[in-house]
């Protein structure tokens, strides 16, 4: 087998009870890769248009980075694929943690689940020995205590390496938004992975791997990734990063006007610094880093509440996503309510972003009157309202009341409540927007809008756009030609722009490698990825050969949700964002009309049809898809 | 000239680049059975990192019935001569910071050896919870 790969694919299912290991075939590694670029495959491969996402046809795979397991710099990340509840199309999420490395060591790129199990279970993989548990003793319990209660009864040599992805009630109770969390308190957050898992019965995986990895070229290897640390370690935004976290953006952003407040009203916040990653360090809740897998960088954090009302509290976060999505967005000044709000999410397996965008969307149906307090069981839901808010997280995570309707995603909420409500119901294609206000940044509107799932920062995270740092106007200048491109208000050149990063985003996917070494951040790019790649695999491709397959790789997405019958029409921002300025400003930036013109150019560019946003035969056949083409029955 | 390993486990995030690096520096290939071991605390959010300290006045050597644990002393480092080990592991009971490993498949214990002077585990850690530096 190739070096650097584990060489199996671990199939399991759940309804046979049956488990059995396949080798990973190169085909699937020449043409897609490995971690998000082989899952998609698989994916398009195992499930069709009439799977019911919560049905036993769907499946749940997982993928370790080809270079996971390695010291190359922060490559340790895991990636799922499934076909998403939330969007009922195409949906990859991914997460840190260590989950990815294990799973290497015990011998498997992938892993896909099958099927439904008819009692709670959970998926014991013991290096080579794999067995599907009974867990009815963990059913029930949140994320934490599972991971406890798992550590405490199974039987290895050092039962703290052992890692698992666990789902809390939440997941187990199918809200559509409940997340995949790691032991490590990482999150496979976005699009409803927790559901998929409940619906199968699955209330965890737990891993432990016994095995090694080689490398083609040990001694290459070595120099390129430990050159690699050094120039990550180099990078400014790294150094930034360790020391505040991604909640280090904060004050920044609003600063700029582009922190998303009030469900999207607004764009900045009075008292941001009171609950920014610089809040966390100075009011002394941060009482550790924590780095993923070979991480150089150490942006997530541990923070406890040592006193007063939620004195206890303990979890890993809050990041800059959780920070707004319960502190600005729902008009909350209060840290420590943030750090809670984090910590019962984490706990129930709640995705923080879509958790409290439908929170937003709920207190803002009841300032307008849209929503009665009785429809919202007596609660006092406002803006800045702490107990509600804290409140309705263990309501959408049970199910309860009002809580039961926020669950199904706030697309969903906003259909059944009509009145216009789906003018603030901050989502589309079923996924609520994550923290970024794309009306003050062009080439962040156009990715969001043609994202295979839904309107989120993890598809193709352009950055360099505005230009902050020495290495993002290099960048724009290999992209655009010109430094002045390095502008968040033009439209022109977006689309390469985002293409550039959408291409790179999936390289470092399916490497394994955070977004913070090439597209949220640019320390490390195609070469030293390629370079590490070849030495690793003992594989001989140039960065081009590997960007074209990453462009196999987003071509087939597209191709997955063209399957569910989603087209042009669905490459949208939410309805405030299209229709309403910014506050204080004239005209609204994300129009249909200034998408559109981005869009246009986006098509051209990968050489998809224009009208309808899909790929061409001709284009399909230049990258080896003739038999997706055929299936689409695209002439 | 003597140089070790200065530990401190309050800066450790527990990515684990030590570990990985260790092993791959020592065996060409990366997994978890390494000479430096890292335990996470989860509910306190910090870590325990294992390593050899190259002690001045070692309990590993002192206990050790074949001499195969030695101290150099020009270097500082607590040597470890594999082919006089018996695999009895007196060395990992006495060691006060549980930094020796016993490989099964060999029957013989295994320890940090400097790198030959240049340790990775070092080299790889930018939190500063390793650092090689001069001692005496």
């Amino acid at each position: 087998m190739t070096n650097a790969y584990a060489g199996n694919i671990l199939h399991v299912d759940l309804s046979k009870k049956k488990i059995w290991k396949e080798r990973l075939n190169e085909d699937l590694i020449n043409n897609y890769i490995g971690a998000r670029g082989i899952n998609a495959r698989l994916l398009w491969d195992n499930v069709n248009s009439d799977t019911d996402p919560l049905g036993p046809d769907n499946v749940m795979i997982f993928g370790a980075g080809v270079l996971s397991g390695t010291h190359a710099p922060c490559s340790g990340r895991l990636s799922a694929a499934f076909k998403s509840p939330a969007t009922k199309a195409y949906f990859k999420a991914s997460s840190g943690g260590y989950f990815a490395n294990e799973m290497k060591f015990a011998g498997y790129d992938h892993i896909i689940i099958y099927g439904k199990s008819d009692n709670p279970v959970y998926l014991w993989i013991d290096n080579h020995n794999v067995e599907i548990r009974d867990a009815s003793h963990l059913w029930g319990l949140t994320v934490t205590e599972t991971d406890e209660r798992l550590k405490s009864e199974l039987k290895v040599e050092r039962v703290e390496r052992v890692e698992s992805v666990i789902i809390g009630p939440a997941g187990e109770n199918k809200v559509k938004f409940a997340s995949l969390m790691t032991s490590s308190g990482s999150a496979l957050g976005r699009g409803g992975g927790g559901a998929v898992m409940g619906s199968k019965n699955l209330k965890a995986i737990a891993i432990y791997g016994k095995g090694s990895l080689s490398v083609y070229n040990p001694v290459k290897f070595n120099e390129i990734a430990l050159d690699a640390r050094k120039k990550l370690q180099g990078d400014f935004f790294a150094q930034f990063l360790g020391a505040y976290g991604t909640g280090g953006f904060f004050e920044g952003m609003n600063a700029a006007g582009s922190l998303p407040s009030y469900n999207f009203i607004k764009a900045s916040v009075e008292g941001a610094e009171n609950i920014s990653g610089q809040a966390l360090v100075s009011k002394g809740y941060l009482k550790g880093r924590s780095g993923c897998a070979s991480c150089s960088i150490h942006c997530h954090r541990f923070c406890t509440i040592d006193e007063g009302k939620y004195a206890g509290t303990y979890t890993l976060g809050p990041e800059l996503e959780t920070l707004s999505s319960f502190g600005n967005g729902p008009g909350i000044g209060n840290l420590e309510v943030i750090i809670k709000a984090g910590q019962l999410c984490n706990d129930y397996g709640l995705d923080t972003i879509s958790t409290g965008s439908a929170i937003q969307w709920a207190i803002e149906s009841v300032e307008r009157n849209v929503m009665t307090k009785e429809q919202v069981d007596g609660l006092e839901l406002k803006w800045g309202a702490e107990e509600a808010v804290l409140e309705l997280i263990q309501k959408i995570a049970l199910r309860e009341g009002i809580g039961n309707l926020l669950a199904e995603g706030t697309k969903f909420a906003s259909e059944k409540i009509g009145k216009d409500s789906y003018k603030w119901a901050i989502q589309s294609k079923g996924l609520e927007q994550s923290r970024c206000e794309t009306r003050s940044s062009m080439a962040y509107a156009l990715a969001f809008s043609i994202s295979s799932r839904g309107p989120d920062h993890l598809h193709s995270q352009c950055m360099a756009e505005f230009g902050m740092y020495p290495e993002a106007l290099a960048l724009i200048k290999r992209i655009t030609g010109d430094e002045k491109y390095a502008n968040p208000a033009l439209t022109e050149k977006r689309a390469e722009i985002v293409r550039w990063h959408e291409d790179n985003f999936a390289l470092a996917d399916c490497l394994g490698f955070c977004a913070f070494t090439n597209t949220a951040a640019n320390a490390l790019l195609e070469q030293e990825m390629t370079d590490m790649y070849n030495t690793a695999t003992g594989i001989k491709v140039t960065p081009e050969e590997l960007l074209l397959a990453c462009r196999r790789i987003i071509t087939l997405e597209r191709c997955f949700n063209i399957r569910e019958g989603l087209n042009r029409k669905d490459d949208k921002l939410p309805y405030r964002l299209m229709n309403e300025p910014i506050n204080g400003s004239d005209i609204c930036t994300n129009s249909p009309e200034i998408l559109n013109e981005m869009l246009d150019r986006y098509f051209e560019l990968h050489e998809w049809e224009v009208t309808k946003g899909c790929p061409t035969r001709a284009t399909m056949e230049k990258l080896g898809l003739n038999d997706v083409a055929d299936e689409l029955d695209i002439q | 000239m003597i140089k070790s390993i200065l530990v401190d486990s309050n800066k450790c995030t527990g990515c684990l680049s030590c570990v990985l690096s260790c092993s791959f520096a020592h065996t060409n290939k990366f997994s978890m059975q390494s000479r430096i071991n890292i335990k996470k605390i989860k509910r306190e959010g910090r870590c325990e990192i294992y390593v050899c300290r190259q002690c001045n006045d070692a309990q590993c050597i002192s206990v050790c019935p074949t001499g195969a644990l030695k101290k150099d002393s020009v270097s500082g480092e607590v040597v470890f001569d594999s082919e006089n080990c018996i695999g009895c592991k007196l060395c990992i009971s006495a060691c006060p910071y549980n930094a020796i490993t016993f490989l099964d498949e060999k029957n013989i214990i295994e320890k940090c050896d400097l790198c030959g002077g240049d340790p990775i585990c070092a080299k790889v850690c930018t939190t500063g919870a390793l650092t090689f530096i001069e001692t005496e």
